[in-house]
Parts: structure tokens; sequence; C-alpha cells
């Protein structure tokens, strides 16, 4: 057999009941259920005839070696009987699983508490669950050279624009890997714009997400062994949506993601235009502003640019730092990194008060931002402003601003403007983005999808 | 890929929105004080509305021209009313004029910046700078050009509305009477004045052409216009009632200076005047973008096989070579007046000869 | 892709060759606060010589931030230099500081008497501070009595900067005696036409206080401050022109001396005739008012007290503006009122005929007959009745 001799690969051969035919059962041990492949067998042994056999389990016919092979990777058990031509695959797939838990990188305070995980099987099972709508799709590819993940596009069929649909399919074809550790590689092998720091796939841990996604007209893709979905065609809007505003009676809902905008926009400009009033034009901030933060400045040796600098590197560190450790050592690296580095630099003159606090306020920030890969996109268009303002103040930071804005318009998410729905569609969509309308007026779903069916609320036809 | 191709894309009011990102520019800034040159008190009023006016008119026509050749070019369309030899000396003038607009526009930011933000920073760099990014937005598709137009245009808006808002308290009616002192002469130099300051409308006879379905666009354009019109009409107000006819006259930029009357009372930013800097620079860009890109699209009108990125480069470094070219304020000054003047007698006389033939074939035979 | 990579590195190559022309660091410039302007002391009239003092602010001594160190010194730092050009001073002054000067928080300019009395001066020294695009067009105007440099080395008790100190005076509104306050701004359109104003007069009372002189007026076509209103011509002025400034004047009733408030001014100018050379100028003041103190016993209440009280104003106010506008017609021969503002606005014909002519040469202003005509309202008594009974029993 191709799969060679490995420990875990368990060749049986037995009779099967009256008729006594010899048979042969293939399966490897680490991946099937035991108790099921037991049952299995021993209805094999009693079973009286072919047709019987069919009854035991989920049962399909293959009949070439690579399939079998395939089958038996898969967890599967496969039964060859002796002068058939054909190879019955039982699916007795079982083995470890972690339980389903809360997403940590993305909690809500009012939502379900369920997060995905990384059987795929689990995953489509969260979504069938809460999701029982008939048009349900969910396409199965494979992806990995090797390691022959399975991979479930999701879709509502009559919702979801089918351009789109065959672009994710034809762009998930090209896919050539060995084998995806996480569905980020997935995702980085069919984006539009390699060259972007703006993620035009979102991720997600939280199945709810992904359904009221698909209802949109989006269309989903689970890969098996990451518990992190994929969601395209996103937009720039969509990407600092929480489902939390959802969650929250409308103008509590649109007051927060207002906050939130403003919390990005303090993130991408707060110490870039900090540096370019410092260090250009001091006649924009208030007199008695100016002259104390000259004050707390007069004696720190680094310019404000070096400074903003050292301080926002510092901070990457600090987070990236955060990350890496041990969670229980990471409280004491909050408190060495913030009061210790932040208070000593201070102290020592080394940088000013001023820059601290802007600095702490672009940090906290930057994690109002619901989406990890969002906020890190947009970190790293920080500094580009920061060295923008430090050559030609806040010309420079205007410049820089168009040239995002530039970028943002030319780019597409699967083939979708990145920039809808604020253009090209202008209005129609402006109710469910900077505010959340009432929940009883968002019946339309995103234009710049061009969903097939438009009305989020559907009456099946009956009575209007 | 189907979805969102890329051309026959833009919508009516994709139109109207660059009409009017592509009108507000830098005439904005100065056209109270040239009114205020050639009126008195507050009677330029009289001279926008007439000059709107007059500008929706030939809107309307251009327009209309335009729109019965869909997703035609102008070139094709123009060759088809006129003749080809004419038409392909029609197309390179276009070329020539919005490549002369858009190094204008470059030429002018710098101006700008030297006169609010800097001193010593050389105006090359500044004008560089800027360059640099109109050729990576002209580099782009054409819908992510009026994508970007529909993105800052609520920004412009706001920026103007806050410009013309935060002085009320600032108006002295006494600057604003006594009104209809002024000759019959004054009024004429002041129309004349304010119609060049819609020039930018010249755009939908190549814009037109991307449109998906071009029947309202003639209104469209035209409400481009008289939203304009308004929007001069108030700065023009607000700016007389400020500052007073024979101040806003000795200003440079009367509509910027205006925002450095007002001081925000404990606010973050205490002058608003560098913030207005921001949106006057994506004013000056909008339009410098458009530019470019039809002196860009006209010329690949007429070379067919012209490769746009080539087309680009090559106009690029002769367009920063053209905007460095007047030595001083006043040589500019005189440039932009010649300009101009050209500009409008040009496109009048491009509208009248288009209009004509029109007129003669009877419209749109192959289509 | 490629032409994104290559716009990148054009952008990158103009990043490390352009470097950065007009950085400053904050607490590397030096910050005006308040300028004062003062005729050299050796200057003459053949050669005017200027001398600019300017406060810098000392950051450091100014906040209580920076734990050790500084705190003591003063948080001011007066510089004084002489020279022909503002501007050619303000280089100047950059040697002493090794600081750049940055004036985009300049807010007082204060000119000496003798500056603004030299012809065509004053407005030669206010060019500057609408042309330099740091300074903001809020700059207050004011007149100082003697030196202005003086006026900036006063010592308040409640603030650290004298420049803020006056700032703060010239802000305040509950005077009667001064007007709006003059900024640049709004001075560049009263020069252009040659207009004359009211501009506010300072003085240093003692080392520690500064007081308002009065309103110094400034004619337009002789381009220089011909005099200085005080006290109650000042204030009579006020209910020409104020529209901002309340404040209280001091009548008596019945042989009682009483304040009362000013709480609104309504004025309205009507043109009688068209003669040139005998103009009739109708003056309505409407003013409302409340009783602020009051040294007798009457009883307000009483509708006859109340009218004793508003015939006493309607004097009062009449008196001090008829001072006003005797004054400016006979001793300045300065139209300060807004006469000439107003002809121009609903007589332009006029206008135009005597606008050459108006505070200058045959002087139409002085030869104009002005009638004022006022209506005193007192809203309320104050909240109280009155305090002792006394011996009246109205």
């Amino acid at each position: 057999m191709m799969l060679g001799q490995s420990e875990d690969l368990i060749i049986r051969e037995i009779t099967v009941g009256s008729s006594q035919k010899k048979c042969s059962i293939v399966y490897l041990s680490v991946l099937v259920d035991q108790n099921l492949v037991n049952t299995n067998i021993s209805k094999i042994v009693e079973a009286k005839n072919a047709q019987e056999i069919m009854a035991i389990s989920e049962m399909k016919n293959v009949d070439t070696v690579n399939e079998i092979a395939d089958a038996v990777l898969s967890g599967n058990m496969v039964l060859m009987v002796d002068g058939a031509k054909t190879v019955w695959v039982m699916n007795t797939a079982g083995g470890d699983k972690r339980s389903i838990d809360e997403p940590q990188s993305e909690p809500v305070i009012r939502g379900p508490r369920s997060g995905f995980v990384e059987s795929i099987d689990t995953n489509i099972a969260l979504i069938r669950r809460e999701l029982k709508d008939p048009n349900l799709r969910f396409e199965m590819h494979e992806v990995g050279e090797r390691s022959k993940q399975k991979l479930a596009v999701c879709y509502v069929e009559g919702i979801t624009n089918k351009d789109i649909l065959d672009e994710v399919n034809r762009r998930l074809k090209s896919i050539d890997i060995d084998f995806a550790p996480d569905s980020s590689l997935v995702e980085q092998w069919i984006e539009d714009s390699f060259l972007s720091p703006f993620p035009q796939i979102l991720d997600t841990e939280r199945p709810e997400r992904v359904i009221y996604s698909i209802l949109q007209g989006k269309i989903g893709i689970l890969v098996h062994g990451s518990p992190f979905a994929l969601i395209t065609p996103v937009t720039l809007g969509y990407a600092l949506q929480s489902i939390d505003d959802y969650s929250q009676r409308w103008i509590i809902g649109s007051l927060l993601r207002l906050l939130r905008f403003v919390a990005t926009f303090i993130t991408i400009f707060l110490p870039a235009v900090y540096v370019a009033l410092i260090s250009y034009h001091p006649g924009l901030i208030p007199t008695q502003l100016a002259f104390s933060i000259a004050a707390t400045r007069e004696g720190v040796p680094f310019p404000s640019i070096l400074e903003a600098l050292l301080m926002a590197v510092t901070f990457e560190i600090l987070e990236e730092a955060g990350i890496r450790l041990p969670k229980g050592i990471g409280q004491t690296i909050g408190i060495v990194g913030g009061i210790v580095i932040g208070d000593v630099a201070v102290s020592a003159g080394i940088v000013s008060p001023a820059m601290v606090i802007v600095t702490s306020l672009t940090a906290i920030a930057s994690f109002t931002i619901p989406n990890y890969s969002t906020a890190v996109g947009l970190r790293v268009m920080r500094f580009a402003l920061i060295f923008a303002a430090a050559i030609l103040g806040l010309y420079g930071i205007i410049l820089v601003f168009i040239m995002m804005v530039v970028h943002v318009v030319n780019l597409k998410s699967m083939g979708v403007p990145y920039t809808g729905p604020f253009a090209p569609y202008f209005l129609g969509d402006l109710k469910n983005l900077f505010i959340r309308a009432p929940i009883m007026t968002l019946t339309k779903r995103p234009p710049y999808l061009e969903t097939e069916d438009t009305q989020k609320v559907n009456n099946g036809g009956q009575d209007k | 890929m189907k979805l969102q191709s890329e051309e026959g894309f833009i919508s009516d009011r994709d139109i109207m929105i660059a009409v009017i990102s592509n009108i507000i520019g830098l005439l904005t800034l100065t056209l109270p004080r040239l009114l205020a040159a050639n009126t008195n008190s507050s009677d330029g009023w009289l001279a926008i509305v007439l000059g709107g006016g007059i500008v929706s008119f030939f809107a309307y026509i251009v327009s209309k021209i335009a729109s019965s050749f869909p997703n035609q070019s102008f070139f094709s369309y123009a060759s088809y009313l006129v003749s080809k030899p004419l038409a392909v000396f029609f197309t390179l003038m276009f070329t020539l004029q919005y490549l002369a607009i858009a190094s204008f526009q470059v030429r002018e930011i710098s101006v700008l910046a030297h006169q609010y933000l800097f001193d010593q920073t050389p105006r090359e760099v500044i004008a560089l700078a800027f360059l640099l990014v109109v050729i990576y937005a002209v580099s782009g598709s054409h819908a992510a050009i009026f994508r970007l137009n529909v993105l800052f245009l609520p920004i412009i808006i706001g920026g103007l509305l806050i410009l013309i808002l935060l002085p009320l308290g600032f108006i002295r009616t006494e600057n604003l009477l006594p009104v209809f002192q002024t000759d019959i002469k004054g009024y004429l130099k002041a129309t004349y004045s304010s119609i060049t300051s819609f020039m930018g409308f010249g755009i939908v006879l190549f814009y037109i052409a991307l449109v998906k379905s071009p029947e309202n666009t003639p209104k469209m354009a035209v409400r481009g216009v008289l939203v304009i019109t308004f929007l001069n009409l108030l700065l023009y107000i607000v700016c007389i009632g400020v500052l007073g006819n024979l101040t806003t006259e000795n200003l440079f930029f009367p509509s910027f200076d205006l925002s450095r009357t007002v001081d925000i009372p404990g606010g973050f930013f205490q002058r608003f005047d560098s913030i207005l800097f921001v949106v006057w620079t994506m004013i000056i860009f909008t339009t410098a973008l458009m530019a470019f890109d039809i002196a860009v699209m006209t010329l690949m009108m007429v070379f067919e096989k012209l490769k746009k990125i080539k087309v680009i480069f090559t106009l690029s470094p002769i367009l920063f070579f053209i905007s460095m070219l007047p030595k001083d304020y006043l040589e500019l000054t005189k440039v932009s007046s010649v300009m101009s003047s050209f500009i409008v007698i040009y496109l009048v006389i491009v509208t009248i000869l288009l209009g004509v033939a029109y007129k003669i074939k009877g419209g749109n035979q192959n289509a | 892709m490629r032409r994104v990579a290559v716009v990148f590195i054009l952008i990158v190559c103009t990043v490390f060759v352009s470097g950065c022309w007009d950085k400053q660091e904050i607490e590397q410039r030096a910050f005006v606060y308040g300028v004062a302007i003062d005729l050299s002391e050796d200057s003459s009239t053949s050669n005017p010589e200027i001398k600019l003092t300017q406060q810098l602010i000392v950051p450091e001594n100014l906040t209580n931030m920076g734990g050790g160190g500084g705190g003591s010194g003063p948080a001011f730092q007066n510089l004084s230099k002489t020279g022909k050009t503002l501007i050619d001073i303000s280089r100047e002054t950059i040697k002493l500081t090794s600081r750049r000067i940055d004036v985009t928080h300049l807010n007082v300019a204060l000119f000496s008497e003798d500056v603004v009395k030299e012809p065509k001066m004053f407005e030669q020294l206010v060019d500057v501070f609408l042309r330099e695009r740091d300074a903001r067009r809020g700059i207050k105007l004011v007149i100082a009595s003697g030196k202005a440099e003086e006026l900036l080395t006063v010592e308040p008790e409640h603030e650290k900067i004298p420049a803020e100190y006056i700032n703060k005076m010239l802000e305040e509104t509950g005077n009667l005696a001064i007007l709006d306050i003059v900024r640049v701004g709004d001075i560049q359109e009263k020069l252009l036409a040659r207009e004359s104003f009211p501009i506010a007069q300072l003085k240093m009372k003692n080392p520690k206080e500064i007081i308002y002189e009065g309103i110094a007026v400034y004619n337009g076509h002789q381009e220089k401050v011909v005099g200085t209103l005080k006290d109650e011509e000042a204030k009579g002025l006020s209910f020409f022109r104020g529209k901002r400034h309340t404040g209280t004047i001091n009548i008596e009733v019945y042989r009682k001396p009483a304040a009362v408030e000013i709480l609104k001014i309504k004025t309205k100018v009507t043109l009688k005739n068209k003669e040139m050379n005998n103009l009739k100028f109708l003056v309505n003041v409407d003013v409302n008012g409340l009783i602020a103190e009051q040294f007798g016993t009457e009883n307000v209440m009483n509708e006859d007290v109340l009218r004793e009280f508003e015939n006493a104003t309607r004097e009062k106010v009449e008196e001090i503006m008829r001072k006003s506008v005797d004054t400016l017609q006979k001793d300045f021969q300065t139209d300060a009122l807004g006469l000439g503002v107003h002809l121009k606005k609903f007589h332009p014909k006029l206008w135009e005929s005597v606008k050459g002519n108006w505070d200058y040469g045959e002087n139409y202003f002085s030869q104009s007959t002005i009638d004022i005509n006022t209506d005193v309202t007192i809203e309320t008594p104050g909240t109280i009745n009155r305090t002792a009974l006394g011996g009246g029993t109205k």
C-alpha cells in the first residue's frame, strides 16, 4: 500500500458473517473513534449480505488507490471485500478535539460566547446550527499539496452575488502550498493586493459574525485546523465594526461606533500631528498649552521626531513581548513597561511628559479597533505619518493622508471597491456605517455587494 | 471580472461630484479679490450669480452634446462631428490646456504653503512632493479617481461650510452696504472673472464617456455648477462682510485669510487656518488630479498605442518644468489670467463648433 | 507593482534629499507675547528710529512643571533694540536670544503716544503685523501714554506675564470708557479707506497697575492720532459706537449720588438734510439700565422715583455725549463717531461728494449739527427696594 509501514496503520483481516467472505479493514488508529470502529467491525462480522453492511453507517464507494489512501488519511475506515471491485469507506473519524471555547482575540460584552475551534466539522456545525436556511451552502475544497486540509466556502444561495463566488473559487484553486497552519496563509494567497497594509479579507473567531456576514451577501471561508474563519469581500468601514454595536440599543451602538472611528483617527494621526505641531507649527497650539509644552520639553535631548519614534517603537516592543510572554508574566511586563519606563524616562529627562501622554493615548486608542489585523495595518501607517510630519510638517501629513486615500480607493477586495459604502455608493448605506441606525431600519443588504436578493427581511413572497 | 468593470461604471451623481470638486479650486481662493477689485462693497454677488448662470448654460450644452454619444470618447465623437484632423487638433489643445492647468495647481500649492506654512522649505520640494502624490493617483484607475472625489467631497464641503459659518459673527453690515453702486463696466469685468473661476466644468466633455447611462448627466452637471455658485456666493458675502471690500481687494488669498480672522477659543487648535490648509490641499489636489488625468487621457485618445504609465512618466517632468517656469508672484498672476482667458475662449469656441455641427448632423447615428 | 516601487523610491529620495528646512523644536523658539513700540531717544524727524521691545516668554518659569531648577526667575524677558524697520529689529533680537523668534502667539501690540502722533508712522508699523504670515489677525492694538515699553514691565499681582495682564484687561467688557478693542485684522479696512477711528489708550498708574487713560482718536487723513478722549468724554463715545461694552455711570438723584448700570445701548443715526455745509444728524439712543447703587433712601418701587432716576440718567447721558461730540468736532475735528460710515452706507451719493473733505480740509464733519435724543428705561431696581428707610417717606 502507498501508506507504507507506519505503526499507527492498522490492517486487519476478518471474515464476514454467513457468506464467509474474506475482508480487510484498514484504518489509522490515531484518527478514528475506537468505539465506532469496534461497533462497525462487529456489525460487519454479523452482516449477512452487502445490503446489511451498507446500512451500518455513513458509507460511500471508492475505487482508486489514491482515493482509498485519502480516505484512510481522513480518519475513515476502509473495508475491502475479497473479489469486489469497489471499496467501502465508512466514516469513523474521531480522536481528540478541543471543546468549543470563548473567542480569545475578539471579546464582546454581550453576544454569544462560542468561538470556532480547529475542527472544520465542528465549525460547520456551529454555523449550520444557528442558521437553519435551506439555501445555506458549503462548497468543499482542499488546501495543501501534502496536508490535504479541508476548506469550506460558505454562502447563502440566492443572496450572494455569483460573480464574487466564482472569483473566490477561482482564487482558491490557485493556492499552491504544502500545508496551511492557519487560515491566514489562505488569506494571503487570495487577497487582491499583497502590498497593502490594509487587510482585504477579514478574519474572525465568532460564528455569529460569519453568519451575519454571509446573510449580508458576503462569503465565509473555513479552513480545517484554524479557528479563524475568513470573511470576504470586506470594506474599510466593515473592518471597524463589532458585533457589540448590534447588541446595544441603537443610540449607544452608534455612539460606540463613532467613538471607534475617533479612536482610529487618533491611532493613526495623533503622534504625527504632535510632531508636526511641536516642530513646525507651535502657533496652532493654544497659547497656554504651547508654553507648558515648551517648558516640559526644556532639557529633553532629542528632537520630537526621535522622541516620538523612540516611544512608538518601545510601545511596539512591549506589545510584541506581551504576546510572546506566558500569561502570568504579562502583568509584570505591563507594570515594568508602562509605569517604570514611562515614569523614569520622564524624570530622567529623556522624553517629555507630553510625549508619554500622546504615546499612551495612541496605544489605548489602537485597542478599540475590534480586529487585530486591521489594527496592525493602521499602526504601520502611523510610522509613515510620523516621518512625513518630521519632514514637511502638517503638509507632509496631508500628502501622506491623500496617498493613503488614493491607495484605498484603488484597493479592491474580491473585485469589490474597498471604500464601499463611502464610495461609490455614497448615501444609501451610510446609516449603518458611522452610526448604527435602529435595527428596524436596516432592511437592505449592502448595495456594493450587488446581492441577488436585496431585501434583508424576506417575507417569502407572502403578505406584505 | 464582470463586477464593477472599469469603463461605463460611474453614475450621474459622480459627474456632479467631479464637477464640484473640479470647480472649487485655486480660483475660489482668489475670486473674492478679483470681484472686489471691480465692484463696490458687496455688489460682486450679482457677478457670481450671472457667471454661474452663464456657465450652467454652457455646461448644459456641452454635456448634452457629450451625453448623446454614450460611452464614446471625446475624440471619437469630435471626429464624427467636425472631421478627424480638426478633432486631433482639438484634443491635443485640450491636452496642453489641462497640462497647463495641472502645473498651475502644482505651482500654486507651493505658493500657498509658502505663504501660510513654511519659510525656508524650497518650493521645488513642496511642489515635487505634491506632484508625486498626483502621479501616484493618476496611475490608478479612473474609477478610483471618482471614488476619491466622493470621499473628499464631504471633507471639502464641510471645510468650506466651516469657513463660511465660523466667521459669521464677525460680519459687519457696514461692509455690505450700500448696494448697487457699481457701474456696468465693473459688473462686466467681475462677471468675466467669475466665469473664469467656473471653467472646471469642461471635464464633462471627457468624463461623460465613462458614465453608464448618461441621460441625466446634463442636469447633474448643471446642478454641480449651481452648488458651486451657491457656495461661492456665500463665501464671497462672508468675505466682504468680515474683511470689507478694500481689504479683500488687497489680500492675495482672501478666502484663506478669512480663516485667520477667527480664533477658536479654548479649542485644541487655536487657529484653524492651518486646518483649512488641509482642506485646500485636498481641493487643489482633486483639481490637479483630474486635470492631469484628462491630459493623459486626451493624449491617449489620439495616440492609441501608447501605454498609460509611459505617458504619465513622460508628461510629469514636463509638468514639473512648466510649473517652475514663472519667476515670481507677478508672473504667476499674469500667467494665470492669460491661461484662464484662453480656457474660456477655447471652451466657448469648441462648444459652439461642436454645437453647430451637432445641429447640422443631427445627433449620433452609430449609437 | 513596479510603478508603486518606483514612486516609493522617489518619495524616499525626496525625504533624504530634502532634510527639514523649517523645523524648529518648540523649546528652541522664543515666543513673543507682547510688543511695545517707542520712538528711539536719539531719533529725529528727519531720521526717525523706532525702538521695539519684545516680551519673550520663559516657559520654565511660567509653569510649575519640570521639578527642580527654574521657577524662581521671572516668566518673561524684555528685549529692546532700535532700528529702522520692525522686522530688521526683530531679526537683530535673534542674536540676543540664540533662539528663533516666534510671533504666532503674539497678542498685544502697544504703541507709545509719540509714535502714533507722528504722521504715517502708525500705518507703516501696522503693515508688518498684517503681512507677517505667522501673526494672527486678532492681535490687539493699544496706545500707551508715555513710554510703551514701561507698560511691559508692570508687575501685576495675579499674572506672571505683563502682556497677559494687559491682554486680559482688554478682554474685559464691563467698562463704558473703552470701546471694542481694535484688532489688526479690523484696522486694515479702516486704514485703506482712510477712515478715522477710536483706539484704546492705557497708562501705567503705579508699578503694579495699569489703567485706561481714555480713547485715542486716529484721524484717517492726517494719518495720526489727534488726541485722546478721557473719562466722561470717553464714556460718551461709547453711547455712539459701543455695542459690546457696558458699565456704570454716576448720576445724582435727589442730590444724592447713585450709580446706574447700563445694560444695553441701542444707537440709531438718521440724516435730516443734505446740505453739505450743514449736515444735520439726529442720534437716537435707547439705553436700558438698572440701579446698581443708591446712596439715597427713596423707594425705587415708586413710579415718581423711578422717573426721577430715568431723567437723571438721561440728562447725564446726553451731557457726556454732548461733551465728547464737542471735543471731537471742535478740538480734534475728527469723526470717531462713525457718521462717515453711516453716510457711506446709506447715502453713498452724498458721501462721494463729501468724502474728500469729511474730517479733513473743509471738514464737513465739524460743520455738521448733531442732535442727540436719549430714551432711558430702568428695567429693574436691582434686587432690593432700599437698604434704609431714612427720613424720606416716599
